[in-house]
């Protein structure tokens, strides 16, 4: 199990930071269970609430039907492709802990998706 | 439906991994599968429901913006969505088909 803590943080932190840094990464979000923003990579919180909310809104929606679909069965990763960017989660499947979004654009992506 | 568009569907259907692949038309209604009949039905109102938020979402987010193609990935299996203006392609595939 993890730690909580400093030197949980740092790896997080890291974590985020490589992320950021990868070609064509606009955004980098990690929500919890409730859809407030633990850490952004944006520094306007009204956006970020908006964002957060929305995303974890669509998520727990995802979530609940692949539960209704097979009730032994959860939601590992969502990618949404819309026509500016691609939006990526990783939600923790026990809905206890932290969600990862990570906003790109995706003309920066090399055509491996369809 | 055109030739070409069942032969598309045919490759896909026979593509290795995957399990399912629905056409629905822009009310939701399931014009072509090959799954079961409860399954279709299942399949294309819980995604039609789910097509419909999301794109609400995007467009909320950004009113210029919309869905064009979203992936679900369970650990039972990948489900893609296509949406498109008169019609949304469904293909639900073994997780690990990459």
């Amino acid at each position: 199990e993890r730690e909580e803590g400093p030197a949980k943080m740092t790896d997080a932190e890291q974590c985020i930071k490589r992320i950021q840094s990868h070609k064509g990464v606009k955004r980098v979000f990690v929500i919890n269970s409730r859809g407030q923003t633990i850490r952004s990579s944006l520094n306007d919180p009204e956006e970020e609430r908006r964002y957060a909310g929305l995303i974890s809104e669509l998520t727990k929606k995802t979530q609940s039907m692949v539960r209704e679909l097979d009730p032994e069965n959860a939601l590992k990763f969502l990618r949404i492709r819309t026509l500016t960017e691609e939006i990526m989660i990783a939600p923790e499947p026990t809905e206890s802990k932290y969600t990862l979004i990570v906003v790109q654009d995706p003309s920066d992506d090399e055509p491996s998706m369809k | 439906m055109s030739s070409e568009v069942e032969e598309t569907l045919k490759r896909i259907q026979s593509h290795r991994g995957v399990k399912g692949v629905l056409v629905t038309n822009n009310e939701g209604i399931p014009i072509k599968s090959n799954l079961t009949q409860e399954e279709t039905d299942t399949y294309s109102s819980m995604i039609t429901q789910l097509n419909l938020k999301a794109d609400g979402i995007i467009r909320t987010l950004d009113n210029s913006d919309s869905l064009t193609f979203m992936r679900i990935r369970s650990h039972n299996h990948e489900i893609m969505i296509a949406p498109d203006d008169e019609y949304t392609l469904i293909v639900i595939q073994n997780p690990n088909s990459d």
